[in-house]
């Protein structure tokens, strides 16, 4: 019956949670890695995770505990394709009805962030989850999670301004988007 | 109006829709998953890490006891001049070093066949035996170490370091004191002698005086130069150096040279080599004897089990040489002085018989070579070879207890490694008990999960 339930809600929610940890990681391979081993991790305690109500939680959050502990266990961030600092080489969004071209800058921006950075950013502005929340999922306190939203979107203006032409002040208030 | 952050999250989802198509269909990605949940990640470091907390465990065992880790306050503190034991008893199997769990000061150090002489070995080591309580301790003994002297107050014992002489030995003096377990080595000094045989200790404790060979300031076929060192017995640096001696002692202030008085004399912890000097400096005391040996056939087989030796001697002599009394020690087949004190010479005898030989320490009488009491009773020995197979032997005695001529009752020591005291003595250092409960209970948890790491890839395989 266990086994039927986790089949179940893995076929209905794979493909959301591939999206996640493509962002997260840029590689579908990659991307593919990382939900399996969540997935894995998640089958070893299927019974206690789907009496707890709440199985999806725990998948992402082994999504990014994956994430996390892949990006410890190399101990290096990820290749960054030799780009330089500047940014100079990053495709230029001409405007935001050039959508193919802002995907790929913003792609290739969010390829020059840490993990870390890229994590929070997801969380928050992907998954649409509150500061607290994106702090309870990565395990970090809600103040490194501010911090970390700041350094990303300020990091992200300079990598590619056109894209998110926005405040960096992140939003202190700790509630998500509505 | 579209806000800054609404843009972020849709440029986000249109990059996310951009992912292309799973390898694996999402149901296959399940069932691998599903598969897969009994079989824990292989963990590479679990079985390291459990060499490693092991090796841990067994290196602070090693080295927490002479570490001080587990050094705590002498068991007894001094208390008046202390006291002989009316017994001695061969030291148990497991007996703790003086460096492990200190003594105030010793009355007797014994010599033994073999004790504990560290965590991992065991070998020939001397034990004293404390003058308060009568607790017994090892002394961190080394193969080849010798000449051992007991301070006249029995808080300090001396020897030599590195094995007996040649031209190619370089020892050292190295004093101990029982109460802290602090040894305190000679430090290079090229005035100290090269290949120094044996210790002796000035009435008041401040001077050592060390004989030895001085093999560095000779021709390298000249045999060496016999030579008599004083040495600070604090700092063990050299004050004042006499050539052309053989033995020596300090009588006040001055060096004696004993060559004249006591020829063919031995060091370390052998018996017959030892000389005690009357509380008036004038005199001393040697056992004399002549020990033939036994006698074998011409097929190596032994004739005369009962080694044919001379009565022992006592002989006292002027500090010129001159001989003072020499009388028979009646009732003994083996003798040897320990010290002098006010009512007389203190000698460890082994007394006549074929296999009841009953030794002790007797205080006797130097002018008439009498047993004026017996002072502390050995366990009996069952074996004629007396002068090898004797265990324990007392080689030295402290002066001063020996002066205050008290003898007390004291009971056998109980310790071994499953005794009562064993344990107490364990457990009496929290910060050892800590770090060691700590890392066993690590060990435990780290053979546990290599085991169960490697039974779970087992069953991956299968």
């Amino acid at each position: 019956m266990e086994s039927l339930d986790f089949r179940e809600v893995v076929v209905a929610r794979r493909a959301a949670w591939l999206r996640v940890a493509w962002l997260l990681c840029g590689d579908a391979a990659t991307a593919e890695d990382l939900v399996q081993t969540a997935l894995e991790r998640t089958a070893r305690h299927w019974g206690r995770i789907t009496r707890s109500g709440d199985p999806e939680a725990y998948v992402r959050r082994a999504i990014y505990s994956a994430h996390v502990s892949r990006w410890r266990w190399h101990r290096s961030r990820p290749p960054e394709s030799g780009l330089p600092d500047d940014g100079s080489d990053l495709p230029a969004a001409r405007g935001p009805e050039d959508d193919v071209t802002t995907r790929l800058a913003l792609r290739a921006a969010l390829a020059r962030l840490t993990p870390k950075q890229r994590a929070v950013l997801v969380l928050r502005y992907y998954e649409d989850l509150t500061e607290p929340q994106v702090a309870q999922v990565l395990g970090v306190g809600v103040g490194t999670v501010k911090s970390q939203v700041r350094h990303a979107l300020r990091r992200l203006r300079e990598l590619a301004p056109e894209l998110v032409d926005f405040d960096p002040q992140p939003d202190l208030t700790g509630g998500g988007r509505s | 109006m579209t806000t800054a952050p609404h843009r972020l999250h849709e440029q986000l989802q249109d990059l996310a829709d951009e992912l292309p198509g799973p390898r694996t269909s999402h149901a296959a990605a399940a069932q691998a998953a599903w598969t897969a949940r009994r079989r824990p990640p292989r963990r590479a470091w679990v079985p390291v890490a459990a060499v490693c907390a092991v090796a841990a465990v067994l290196l602070l065992v090693a080295v927490a006891p002479t570490s001080g880790l587990r050094r705590g306050a002498p068991v007894s503190p001094a208390s008046g001049s202390g006291a002989l034991p009316v017994r001695v008893f061969a030291p148990p199997s497991w007996t703790p070093l003086v460096t492990e769990a200190p003594v105030e000061r010793a009355a007797y150090v014994l010599a033994t066949r073999e004790v504990r002489r560290g965590p991992f070995s065991r070998g020939i080591a001397p034990v004293v035996v404390s003058a308060d309580g009568g607790a017994y301790r090892v002394l961190p003994w080394h193969e080849g170490d010798h000449g051992l002297s007991l301070s006249p107050d029995g808080r300090r014992v001396a020897w030599v370091q590195g094995g007996f002489g040649g031209p190619e030995t370089r020892t050292r003096v190295v004093v101990l004191t029982l109460a802290t377990g602090r040894l305190v080595a000679q430090p290079d000094d090229a005035r100290a002698p090269s290949s120094a045989e044996g210790t002796s200790w000035s009435d008041d404790g401040t001077r050592l005086v060390v004989w030895g060979v001085d093999y560095v300031s000779t021709a390298p076929d000249a045999g060496g130069k016999g030579n008599a060192y004083v040495l600070d017995a604090r700092t063990l640096r050299v004050v004042s150096m006499k050539e052309g001696f053989g033995r020596a002692v300090m009588v006040g202030q001055q060096v004696l040279d004993l060559t004249s008085v006591v020829t063919g004399a031995r060091t370390g912890l052998v018996l017959g080599d030892a000389i005690a000097m009357a509380p008036d400096a004038g005199r001393l005391a040697v056992a004399t004897q002549t020990q033939v040996g036994s006698t074998w056939d011409s097929q190596g087989t032994r004739v005369q089990e009962i080694p044919p030796i001379a009565v022992p001697r006592l002989v006292v002599r002027s500090t010129g040489g001159r001989v003072v009394t020499d009388r028979a020690l009646a009732d003994a087949v083996y003798a040897d002085v320990l010290g002098w004190g006010p009512r007389g010479v203190a000698v460890v005898a082994y007394g006549a018989g074929w296999r009841d030989v009953a030794p002790r320490v007797e205080l006797v009488d130097p002018a008439t070579g009498r047993a004026l009491a017996t002072l502390t009773e050995l366990p009996p020995v069952n074996e004629p070879d007396l002068a090898v197979d004797i265990d324990p032997q007392v080689v030295a005695v402290a002066a001063d207890v020996l002066a205050g001529g008290r003898t007390a009752a004291t009971p056998p020591p109980r310790w071994g490694w499953w005794s009562v005291e064993h344990l107490r003595w364990w457990l009496s250092a929290p910060l050892a008990v800590a770090l060691e409960l700590g890392l066993a209970l690590a060990v435990v948890l780290l053979v546990r999960l290599a085991v169960v790491t490697a039974r779970a890839d087992r069953d991956a395989r299968r």
